[in-house]
């Protein structure tokens, strides 16, 4: 099954970010992509299952990305889900923090659509 | 007995110049208070005569900016989405590189809307700052008696309560990196992945 056949779910409170994420992706090649505006709402679907990979804003409410992220490795079903941060929280703690917590790659708000592409495909492998 | 007559008058003159410097004194603490709670009555109502509603409607002021800008970000992507559509449909038909440069500044536009959440960020912090001094405010007035005898002592805001709060700074928080030395963090936390035999 070809890379860009992966169901992502897209998370952000902000609507205009989860429509250039989409949009960005779209221009990528991906077109299985899904949306929600915070962590609850994203807990809810991924537990629906078939999603192979969370592109995630962190500061929001109630469940922040962060929060979603533990959520996620700390499920079994849900624990080998690959996990982008897409954030403006740019400090050194914020990253290290993310990373102990299990994310793939963390991306710094405003970013290029060739940065998310790359780190798509370092979280996924080359999208052929 | 001279002396005696000499010493009460001083006694007299020093009372009576104490009850001059306590007098000034309670005459300028009396001043202070009323400035103080004329100022407090001036930031709750807005600190103008024009009276542009205090605190409480600079909330809702900035409540309107986030959300106009977020209708207008929403507008310009979907119009840069349409132009994208539209180049799709010429292409193939000569002049492909043109097609690529709109295409590109289409996605320009749209990544350049992202412009919303940045601000709508920092417009959340100020308001949430603002939120703060309006309680503040509203606990010196019900000190100082300047709000309605029988209203209620004020209730604080919201608090935070995401355990992750206090990592929260928001964007261009002083110290933020570039993506570049936030990779090289993640690199350094990654395990290399072993080498498969060719």
């Amino acid at each position: 099954m070809s890379k860009l056949n992966t169901k992502i779910l897209v998370v952000d409170d902000y609507s205009t970010m989860r429509k250039i994420v989409r949009n960005v992706l779209g221009q990528i090649g991906f077109s299985n992509v899904d949306e929600a505006g915070d962590g609850t709402a994203a807990l809810e679907k991924l537990k629906l299952g078939g999603y192979g990979l969370v592109i995630s804003d962190w500061n929001m409410e109630p469940m922040s990305g962060l929060e979603l992220l533990k959520s996620v490795r700390a499920n079994n079903a849900l624990k080998d889900t690959p996990f982008i941060m897409v954030t403006a929280e740019g400090k050194p703690e914020n990253v290290v923090t993310a990373k102990e917590a299990g994310v793939n790659n963390y991306i710094v708000k405003p970013f290029s659509p060739d940065v998310l592409k790359k780190k798509i495909e370092a979280v996924l492998g080359p999208l052929g | 007995m001279a002396n005696r007559a000499g010493g009460r008058g001083d006694v007299q003159q020093l009372l009576q110049d104490k009850a001059k410097i306590s007098n000034e004194l309670l005459r300028k603490l009396s001043l202070c208070i009323q400035l103080t709670r004329d100022e407090i009555s001036a930031l709750r109502r807005g600190g103008s005569e024009e009276e542009n509603g205090g605190v409480g409607a600079a909330i809702d002021d900035l409540a309107q900016v986030v959300a106009a800008s977020e209708q207008a970000a929403l507008g310009i992507i979907d119009a840069a989405e349409r132009i994208q559509q539209s180049i799709g449909a010429l292409r193939g038909k000569g002049g492909d590189e043109i097609c690529d440069e709109i295409h590109a500044e289409a996605t320009s536009i749209l990544m350049a809307c992202s412009f919303q959440d940045i601000t709508g960020q920092r417009t959340s912090r100020v308001v949430k700052l603002l939120r703060e001094i309006e309680y503040r405010l509203a606990v010196l007035s019900h000190t100082w008696e300047l709000a309605d005898r029988d209203s209620l002592a004020p209730a604080p805001p919201p608090a935070d309560r995401r355990p992750d709060a206090a990592l929260l700074k928001g964007p261009g928080a002083k110290g933020s990196l570039a993506q570049a030395a936030v990779d090289e963090i993640i690199d350094q936390r990654t395990p290399r992945r072993s080498a498969t035999k060719g």
